[in-house]
């Protein structure tokens, strides 16, 4: 393997469980950050790679949210995919 | 103060300490029921909340260095109410305020014990509770303020009114809705990871 372990897994945690807290209002980064949570044991470089990205993802779109509109109705709706 | 809640032992002087937490779930539900019914939704805070719960165990504290009775310097205190630092304080709170609500008609909603429902006539309102932060929506603005009158008659806090900021959750009325961001909290991160500027 020529993957080193991050130098500072007690930093990368504690990023990722703030990113952790963050997907409920960003469900665009949910799979994202749920990945990068697999590795949280033992973290390498690349995987602090990854992070890096998300939070320069997170830089250009801080002001993104989620949007809930006026709407009379509570129906509800289901999908599925063949199984 | 704080008290020792490190030198509590289990079975003596606390047994249960599980504070159940709102689920995240709920709190996007809440804003949408009132969003949908076109609600203003008001935010309370609860002033040294823990102080409030009663103490079920009898809990015993020795007496606070600079404050001991000179004539009684071996005399402990018993415990009646809670104190910050105690493993029970959360719970105690969260019983002596759910106590509270269900003796004034509300009845908690089954699958997430932190939001209380209360229906009056053809009015309902919703109260959620988050620790010592409440947020509180319904159909009737009159009652809504009496309900209000009638938590701070039982429980000295602060009316926020109208909700901006609940849990790092940034709300703003839009004239489409309601939009939810956590603009600060991203930025918090970013700080805390030294990327403000990557």
């Amino acid at each position: 393997m020529s993957d080193p372990l991050f130098s500072n897994p007690t930093q990368f945690r504690h990023i990722m469980s703030a990113l952790q807290y963050l997907t409920f209002m960003r469900p665009d980064i949910y799979f994202t950050v749920n990945k990068v949570c697999q590795f949280m044991h033992a973290p390498t470089y690349s995987h602090w790679g990854a992070v890096k990205c998300i939070l320069r993802y997170l830089r250009g779109t801080a002001t993104y949210g989620l949007h809930i509109p006026h709407s009379s109705s509570f129906d509800l709706h289901g999908f599925t995919d063949a199984d | 103060m704080v008290a020792r809640g490190f030198s509590q032992q289990e079975g003596i002087d606390y047994s249960e300490t599980f504070g159940p937490v709102v689920k995240q779930a709920t709190v996007i539900l809440f804003f949408s029921i009132a969003v949908s019914c076109n609600w203003k939704i008001y935010q309370l805070d609860i002033h040294n909340a823990f102080l409030n719960g009663v103490l079920a165990e009898e809990v015993y504290m020795k007496q606070p260095r600079g404050f001991v009775d000179s004539a009684l310097p071996s005399y402990v205190y018993r415990l009646h109410k809670s104190l910050y630092g105690l493993k029970q304080a959360p719970r105690a709170w969260y019983t002596r305020l759910s106590d509270f609500l269900l003796s004034v008609g509300f009845h908690a909603f089954k699958v997430d014990t932190f939001l209380f429902i209360l229906s009056v006539g053809a009015d309902i309102f919703y109260l959620l509770v988050y620790v010592d932060n409440i947020l509180l929506t319904g159909s009737n603005s009159a009652v809504l303020h009496r309900l209000i009158q009638l938590l701070s008659s039982e429980f000295k806090l602060r009316d926020l009114g109208a909700v901006h900021y609940f849990l790092g959750i940034e709300v703003q009325s839009t004239a489409l809705g309601l939009m939810l961001r956590q603009h600060k909290y991203i930025l918090d991160i970013l700080t805390q990871a030294g990327m403000t500027s990557c």
